[in-house]
């Protein structure tokens, strides 16, 4: 029911759109804050400074969350100083009841008094509501600094009341309390762009500035992939010792043979059986070279086949004594991968070159079932780098959030 | 059930339940309380004008799957503002409550069973802060509701306390209306999913439970239009 009164401040007319429910109004004329619960209308509040204008329209309605709000309040809040700043809007339905859309720093909640009054652990800084636990984030004192619309309960303009935080984004549990009640609500973060578009705030939008308490992380959505690739991980240590413990090394081949003292002669090995097992070949050789080196080629030829595989293999090793010491350069075995050879029975044709004075014995060992490390831990590296960006930026976000608060479980570590 | 004329136009009264005492008369707004056989003339009810409340005489809503019709309800004062309760008569008793009440002030909705009879005791005794001890029989009945408030003391904090007064009656009552008597209502602190008031009256003191909930929770049907809405 519309009602029509007069402002007992400057005789100018009022309008309370919703007088069965609206407690207080504020003048439009002279800014004065009303009482209008009773027959005689009475002063709260003579006059306001600190005029603010409401980017959302007062008296207009909006689509929001599947109901029709009209705006009919306006609050400009502070904390205690007045130096921290705030807006906050009523939105009404006849229907459904009271909502409010909460501004701070460019960041939107949009909050519903609590249906009933959460369990407070004041030992450990938690509240507990409808099963769900908030953590304590902020302790402090509130007031109102500019008034507009009409409001169901009387506005106290200036008086201070407590306020107590407590966050589980995308989610905040508050408390206001003066001498009379305690009330609590529960907020929802909202993201900017569904305000700018049910608000029709195109252009109009306040910067978002840091992270709100309740802001949930942008993080989350990188929180499964990181949890899919830390198992991915995992995976990839299964199937490594799964090999190792499926395919073991094994040699297939071994042989000492006296360095043939004719010039590049050849020695045919005995033949030996390349399986079809999992993991590469690996040949190793093997002299006794002392400031020389060796020089082989080896053709390891299919025997049903006549399929020939070439490679070189060498060793060399020097080692003196100057006046630093004595020094080594070089080794006396030397490993060699070869990319996986087909099964079948081979034979090597070695043939060897050498420096003077020429060692004694070469000797040469052919292995299969050898599992590649560095291929494990390249994947390893490679796969464990996105996890630790992931928890090192999801880290670096919350502790952005908690910046703000005086209750941040990150505090000690940043001072200490 | 027997049937009344108004004493005032001869139009006949409406009490569709045993549990309504009061009602007003649909045609000339008289108020009338029944006594065993005879009918009392206790005044005329003003029209409330409610032009913002969906809710009426006659609506239907739902709670835990029982239909219920609001079929009277009571505006009462307090100093800052007022709130609605309305009278509810179940298809079938829900959880041993014959009917109950639906409590609505500020947008909010509270579902509220048959109050539970508690020992008189001064109003004045207790304020905001202070413990209402209930008997081990309510205490009992009211874990039957929620087991959450089976030894939990905490929960029957007075948070809030304010006296009120009846202004307005519609329809049918359970009791007879009385626009001077005035009555204290504390509210406490309840858990998580109920909601519990003590009402200090004259004669007797009674705890109201039950639970708030969202408009579209109790599925309501013929509701008053909201003009412009």
């Amino acid at each position: 029911m519309v009602k029509a009164i007069t402002c007992p401040s400057c005789g100018g007319p009022v309008t309370v759109k919703y007088s069965e429910q609206s407690l207080s109004c504020v003048c439009p004329a002279c800014l004065a804050v009303l009482s209008t619960a009773n027959e005689s209308v009475s002063i709260l509040v003579k006059s306001q400074s600190k005029k603010t204008k409401p980017i959302i329209e007062l008296g207009k309605r909006y689509n929001f969350r599947g109901h029709d709000w009209e705006v009919i309040g306006f609050l400009v809040r502070s904390d205690k100083s007045g130096s921290y700043k705030w807006s906050e809007y009523l939105l009404f339905n006849p229907y459904v009841g009271y909502r409010f859309l909460v501004c701070m720093d460019g960041h939107w909640s949009y909050v519903t008094k609590t249906k009933s009054a959460p369990k407070v652990d004041t030992a450990l800084n938690r509240a507990t509501y409808l099963d769900k636990t908030y953590t304590l984030f902020h302790k402090g004192q509130v007031k109102n600094v500019f008034v507009l619309g009409e409001f169901y309960w009387r506005v106290k303009a200036n008086e201070i009341v407590t306020a107590v935080d407590y966050i589980n984004p995308p989610e905040m549990l508050s408390l206001e309390k003066d001498a009379d009640e305690e009330i609590w609500s529960i907020g929802e973060y909202v993201h900017k762009r569904d305000v700018e578009k049910a608000f029709k705030l195109a252009g109009l939008m306040p910067l978002d500035i840091g992270v709100a308490p309740h802001q949930p992380s942008p993080h989350n959505q990188d929180k499964k992939l990181a949890s899919y690739v830390t198992w991915l991980v995992a995976l990839v240590f299964l199937v490594h010792f799964g090999f190792l413990v499926a395919v073991p090394k094994r040699n297939i081949f071994e042989a000492t043979y006296r360095v043939p003292l004719s010039t590049s002669p050849t020695i045919t090995t005995a033949p030996f059986e390349i399986s079809d097992k999992a993991g590469y070949i690996e040949t190793e050789l093997f002299a006794e070279v002392n400031n020389g080196w060796l020089e082989t080629t080896v053709e390891a030829v299919e025997e049903n086949t006549g399929e020939e595989y070439e490679f070189d293999q060498g060793v060399e090793y020097y080692s003196g004594y100057d006046s630093d010491g004595s020094w080594s350069e070089g080794s006396r075995t030397s490993d060699r991968r070869i990319a996986k050879l087909p099964p079948g029975k081979y034979h090597l044709n070695i043939t060897t070159a050498w420096s003077y004075p020429s060692p004694t014995t070469f000797s040469f060992r052919v292995s299969e079932g050898n599992l590649s490390w560095g291929n494990f831990f390249f994947a390893f590296f490679l796969l464990i780098l996105y996890p630790l960006y992931y928890f090192m930026r999801a880290k670096n976000f919350e502790k952005n959030r908690w910046s703000t608060s005086d209750y941040s479980p990150y505090w000690s570590q940043n001072d200490g | 059930m027997k049937d009344f004329l108004c004493p005032q136009c001869g139009a006949g009264l409406k009490f569709t339940t045993s549990y309504a005492v009061s009602t007003v008369c649909e045609y000339c707004r008289s108020l009338v309380v029944r006594h065993d056989l005879n009918i009392e003339l206790l005044g005329k009810e003003a029209i409330l004008q409610d032009d913002l409340n969906p809710l009426q005489i006659g609506t239907r809503g739902v709670f835990q799957k029982t239909g219920f019709v609001i079929i009277g309800g009571v505006r009462l004062n307090h100093h800052e503002g007022y709130w609605q309760e309305w009278f509810l008569q179940f298809n079938s008793p829900i959880q041993n409550s014959r009917y109950g009440w639906l409590a609505q002030a500020q947008g909010e909705y509270q579902f509220l069973f048959e109050p539970l009879e508690l020992p008189v005791e001064s109003a004045s005794k207790y304020n905001v802060g202070s413990t209402v001890s209930v008997t081990d029989d309510v205490s009992k009945k009211l874990g039957t509701w929620t087991s959450s408030l089976l030894g939990d003391s905490s929960a029957f904090k007075i948070i809030d306390m304010r006296t009120a007064q009846m202004t307005h009656f519609v329809g049918q009552l359970p009791w007879a209306p009385d626009k001077d008597r005035k009555r204290t209502i504390a509210e406490l602190a309840s858990t998580d999913d109920a909601k519990l008031t003590i009402e200090f009256g004259g004669s007797k003191n009674y705890i109201y439970y039950g639970q708030v909930l969202n408009f579209e929770d109790f599925n309501f049907q013929n509701l008053k239009e909201v003009k412009g809405w």
